[in-house]
């Protein structure tokens, strides 16, 4: 039997914790190891002494009575975060936000674009599958966000902004012009004060940018980017650190989406909990995806591999 | 209790304020404990609220109880502030250990505090719910969402520590 890497399992042992197998061990080392047990018995008078203390000066702490009318109060102010939605866009302000895509740049496709597109549709097929999220939460009610240790694609990108990598070269089209004006307060940490949804581009990305207010003490806070298609399933979801104050770029990889109206809703939460801060998710525009972006000449996929094997894939046997 | 965390995940302001009797103190003496003043932790126990009525469908009851959650919500926050304030460790001084446990009241708190300060912020944690609330292992690991062992070696390296400051003392 070896006693070496006892003393991690000395607490568990003094406090009962340990398995029957666990405690023989530990119990066989203490009886062999005179310091050992020594140790322990140290660790024991150090344990009862921290346990009085917390006791004995916790007695008269007690949750004050007159908090509860301020968070009453405060109630009133947000509201809880399921069944939420933006009446900015439940109103015929949607209509202003909506946003069409330019026809005439439904370009060629590049000639692996197929091989992505395909890629992109299974996973988004896998994605919802564990989604549980993607279920219909109604057109513009806060989905529940997929756990993070769920594996799901990225179809959301943050390209460019003050904590964005300045080594990604923005895509040829990106958005520009003016801000929408918007005021999307996240409690008193962040403010979504515009945005800004480029055209969709012939591969389907979509840039969008976001014009961030952000207090400067806002540490262990995540952005949250959310779209839902029209009958409110969770399409995309993208979560990062959440950026300094400035305007923000991200890409939204729409190839795989079918024909329809995207609601974009952003967000802040808290990164260790994932509970909003402030308000839910927000729905901030409406986007049209007017059909998957078709080549005009595709090409067939070739696939090489290490120089010595050729596949070609089949695309005639695949759903349309 | 199912039935009341419905009422308030469906914005029902009276079950709310049921939920708030029942888990107040555990609310509030949890950020006492982690957090360095009377005032914070009172401020803690307003946002932990808030955040509890904005997040509560966040909350999934197969995951763990509903207090392990609220455990869990409590300590992101206060040790989302305490990274905030970047807390200044005081050295201790020949009375803190040695002040009789009879001497309740804020003054203790205080010194208690200081004692608490000499662990790093994921010993505190764990020897917050283990000598304070006295939770079982597997429900600190639950609550902290780390593995059993881990919650064995902070509390062993906790107690090293408190072992340590009495030699100090001594």
């Amino acid at each position: 039997m070896t006693c070496d890497h006892i003393e991690p399992l000395l607490a568990a042992y003094l406090d009962g914790e340990l398995t029957p197998q666990e405690e023989a061990r530990v119990a066989d080392c203490l009886a062999q190891n005179g310091d050992l047990r020594r140790e322990a018995e140290q660790l024991a008078a150090a344990r009862d002494h921290l346990t009085q203390m917390m006791t004995a000066s916790m007695v008269a702490a007690e949750a004050p009575h007159a908090a509860w009318p301020g968070i009453a109060a405060r109630l009133d102010q947000t509201g809880p975060a399921t069944n939420r939605h933006n009446p900015a866009v439940d109103t015929p302000r949607r209509d202003a936000l909506r946003r069409q895509p330019a026809s005439g740049l439904l370009a060629p496709l590049f000639a692996a674009g197929t091989a992505a597109l395909l890629l992109v549709l299974v996973g988004l097929v896998v994605w919802n599958g564990f989604a549980p999220g993607a279920a219909s939460v109604g057109a513009i009610e806060t989905p529940t966000l997929v756990p993070e240790s769920t594996p799901v694609p990225a179809p959301i990108e943050r390209i460019a902004g003050p904590s964005g990598d300045p080594a990604v070269p923005a895509p040829a089209a990106a958005a520009d012009g003016p801000f929408e004006a918007i005021t999307v307060a996240f409690g008193d940490v962040a403010r979504l004060e515009g945005y800004r949804i480029g055209d969709r581009l012939a591969d389907g990305r979509l840039v969008v940018d976001l014009l961030w207010w952000v207090a400067g003490d806002a540490p262990g806070l995540n952005e949250v980017m959310l779209v839902q298609d029209a009958d409110g399933n969770l399409v995309m979801q993208f979560e990062a650190d959440l950026p300094a104050s400035g305007p923000a770029q991200y890409v939204l990889r729409t190839e795989g989406l079918p024909p329809g109206d995207y609601t974009l809703l952003v967000g802040v939460t808290d990164r260790a909990d994932r509970i909003p801060a402030g308000d839910a998710p927000q729905a901030v525009a409406v986007f049209t995806v007017d059909g998957a972006p078709q080549a005009e000449e595709l090409a067939t996929p070739t696939l090489t591999i290490d120089g010595f094997t050729e596949a070609v894939l089949d695309t005639a046997a695949l759903p349309t | 209790m199912d039935t009341l965390l419905a009422r308030c995940a469906a914005g029902d302001k009276d079950a709310f304020a049921a939920l708030y009797d029942q888990y107040a103190n555990l609310v509030y003496k949890t950020a006492v404990l982690a957090l360095e003043t009377q005032q914070d932790a009172e401020d803690a126990l307003q946002e932990v609220f808030l955040k509890v009525y904005r997040g509560l469908h966040t909350y999934d009851p197969v995951r763990g109880a509903f207090t392990t959650w609220l455990y869990r919500v409590t300590l992101n926050h206060c040790m989302a502030k305490r990274r905030r304030r970047s807390v200044t460790v005081t050295p201790l001084d020949g009375q803190t250990l040695s002040t009789p446990p009879a001497d309740r009241g804020l003054a203790t708190i205080d010194q208690l505090r200081r004692v608490l300060n000499q662990l790093d912020d994921r010993q505190r944690e764990v020897v917050i719910l283990r000598y304070y609330w006295d939770l079982p292992y597997r429900e600190i690991a639950a609550v902290l969402e780390i593995p059993l062992g881990t919650v064995q070696s902070r509390l062993s390296r906790a107690l090293q520590t408190m072992k340590h400051i009495m030699e100090v003392q001594q």
